[in-house]
């Protein structure tokens, strides 16, 4: 351990980290562009010069690891004088089109250019422009700006040290040096995406976030992605009952900084008709809007007389909603299964190993603990659901094989079929007798457990939509319905 | 756009062609090896590789570029980034005589000016131009090293010193 002073403030850290990371520890910032804690050190910005004493020069914050009895200074007036000097070289070229840019308000040199940079330029002779490169769409999900390019490398060190699929590279030199994928070979690996979040500027930005929104107008929702079991740590960017994008949270245990592409855009599956109602199916066979309490009389009614009976859940519920989803089940009396699909792998860096996603649903190991010695839902799906009375989908997204008009057939099997399902489009809607309308994941409060064994929570960014509550307020609904009412009327 | 841009990276016809097949012959493999054994890693190896290539080819295309970060395990991109930093890799197909006239300070003052505008018109091409026989290309490079026998002309890998245009015609004529 060192003990290093940092304006003035004695912090104990480890031996050996940059004087960046020890000063993180005192809580104060040193301003920095391509220093990543997840990277290599470069050294490049000149952003992040500190005073040492007993050192002639100011040293570069990411490239200095601290000793013990060391006496940094991170905000005096020698600093703060570099600091604007370097700002003053960063902005001669970028084109400071913040009010067009999408990185505005969460830009690295944005905010150092509002503290550092001056109001005017000194610079007199015309900004070098790359002509012809300010969209240019580098692969499948990032568009690139080089104009506003600062050189950090920070998305070239990303392919090469994270992804190590190398794209990206430095091109030319000196003045016309850009950043670039060779032709043919675009920027499409399976967490490009994240070259995004890590540029300083707004010269990468996903394409399918540009221009959806400010981001200052985003509410920002810390949640966990549902798209594999590895459970990476994100932030949810949402307004008015709309998610508009998916962020990584840092977490190094789990996703350090990266979130890959799949899970990323993963909300698109959203932006679809949502079931908004209770639906039961009526005596000449049609499924018709009802209120809720029609549809719980409906199901009310099908337990009553009910022996054989088996409720699916779903690898998409939260720890909460499966506990509770057995604890009803339990006392009905019905069998209880789960099931995932296979996925991927989706390959995902921890700041120490590789994790891998194999499973379609965040919650699997979660649910099946809940569980316990589940029946076999694969046999239903094959063989189908003859002698089944009722039959419980928890969500009609368990699987994709539910898709198939095969499995569909034989899960129709049953006398009676309930489905939760927040697709309006999805074929189980059709065939239900009592269809529930469900929440999405961002609408939900609860925990997954993922690969690790790791219970992460998850919040809720808004309230469902329309008569949609979440699994857990429907399963109290019917436990009252099933029970309580009963023993009110008994 | 393309002829507007001339320096794009993206220009359509930059894109490498598929069913271009580029190998080394086999005398040129036999050096790659030779090459490989001389470094510790393969990445190390790029810079002959390439310069290895550009004998073979004469310029550096597209197709190369992937055929060299095959044989290196390297990204194209990485490859690409290398030939695009040093000016010598050539980026274009160049004739059978590269013409490199030296314009920096000492070769500007001794009148190389006046050989590099005499050699674009005789030969009726565009500064870094190629003739339309193949047979020359006409650039301008920086500083050759030779400032105490300026101005200089390299032609493909040979220097020429002290030149001036009558020099020059003359040269051209033993070229021919």
């Amino acid at each position: 351990m060192a003990k290093v002073t940092i304006d003035g403030n004695e912090v104990e850290v480890q031996d050996g980290i940059n004087v960046i990371e020890a000063a993180k520890a005192a809580d104060i910032h040193v301003p920095h562009f391509c220093y990543h804690p997840s990277l290599s050190v470069v050294g490049q910005c000149r952003m992040c010069l500190v005073e040492v004493e007993g050192m002639a020069k100011l040293q570069a914050g990411c490239a200095t690891p601290v000793k013990d009895g060391m006496k940094i200074h991170v905000w005096n007036d020698k600093v703060d004088k570099a600091r604007r000097g370097q700002m003053e070289f960063l902005l001669i070229n970028h084109p400071l089109d913040c009010p067009i840019c999408d990185k505005a308000g969460e830009c690295p040199l944005q905010d150092y250019s509002f503290n550092y940079g001056n109001v005017d330029s000194r610079y007199g002779e015309f900004k070098r422009t790359y002509p012809g490169m300010d969209r240019t769409a580098i692969g499948p999900h990032v568009i690139q700006n080089m104009n506003r390019c600062i050189h950090c490398t920070r998305c070239i060190r990303f392919t090469a040290e994270i992804t190590g699929t190398s794209e990206l590279a430095f091109f030319k030199r000196g003045a016309s040096t850009e950043v670039g994928v060779f032709p043919g070979t675009p920027l499409d690996n399976w967490m490009s995406a994240c070259v995004t979040d890590i540029c300083p500027t707004g010269a990468l930005t996903p394409r399918e976030f540009r221009f959806e929104s400010r981001v200052w107008n985003l509410d920002v929702t810390e949640s966990v992605c549902n798209g594999c079991d590895v459970g990476c740590n994100i932030f949810i960017g949402h307004r008015n009952g709309q998610v508009y994008r998916y962020r990584p949270r840092v977490n190094p245990d789990v996703n350090d900084h990266w979130l890959c592409d799949y899970g990323r855009f993963s909300y698109e599956q959203y932006e679809t008709d949502r079931v908004v109602v209770p639906k039961v199916r009526t005596e000449d066979d049609y499924l018709g809007i009802s209120t809720w309490d029609e549809a719980l009389e409906a199901i009310g009614r099908a337990y009553r007389d009910a022996k054989n009976t088996f409720a699916i859940l779903s690898a998409q519920m939260t720890n909460e909603e499966a506990s509770a989803a057995k604890a009803l089940f339990d006392r009905i009396g019905s069998r209880t299964g789960v099931m995932v699909d296979p996925i991927g792998p989706i390959k995902m860096k921890s700041r120490t190993e590789w994790l891998l996603g194999t499973q379609a649903g965040p919650n699997f190991r979660g649910v099946s603990k809940v569980i316990g010695d589940g029946a076999n839902v694969d046999n239903l799906l094959t063989n189908g659901a003859d002698g089944i009375d009722v039959l419980y989908i928890c969500d009609a997204l368990f699987s994709e094989r539910a898709k198939d008009p095969a499995v569909i057939a034989s899960l129709r099997k049953a006398k009676f079929l309930i489905v939760h399902s927040w697709d309006a489009n999805h074929p189980l809607c059709d065939v239900a007798d009592v269809l529930i309308p469900g929440a999405i994941h961002p609408e939900k409060e609860g925990t997954y457990t993922n690969l690790q064994g790791r219970e992460q929570q998850i919040h809720q960014a808004f309230t469902p939509k329309g008569q949609a509550i979440t699994d857990l307020d429907t399963f109290r609904r019917i436990s009252e319905r099933l029970f309580e009412l009963a023993e009110v009327s008994a | 756009m393309a002829d507007l841009q001339p320096d794009n990276p993206y220009a359509p016809d930059r894109f490498p062609d598929p069913n271009k097949h580029v190998e080394f012959p086999e005398e040129a493999k036999k050096r790659f090896d030779w090459i490989l054994t001389r470094y510790p890693t393969k990445e190390a190896a790029l810079l002959p590789t390439l310069h290895l290539a550009q004998e073979v080819w004469g310029w550096i295309s597209p197709e190369v570029v992937h055929y060299v970060g095959n044989l290196l395990d390297l990204s194209p991109a990485t490859v690409f980034g290398v030939v695009s930093f040093y000016n010598m890799y050539n980026q274009k197909p160049v004739g059978k005589y590269h013409l490199q006239v030296c314009t920096n300070l000492s070769c500007m003052v001794t009148r190389a000016y006046d050989i590099y505008d005499h050699l674009c018109e005789k030969l009726s091409v565009h500064p870094g131009g190629t003739t339309k026989d193949g047979l020359y290309t006409v650039v301008e490079v920086e500083c050759l090293g030779s400032c105490g026998t300026a101005p200089v002309v390299q032609v493909n890998n040979d220097y020429h010193e002290s030149m001036d245009v009558v020099k020059m015609d003359a040269l051209l004529e033993i070229l021919k």
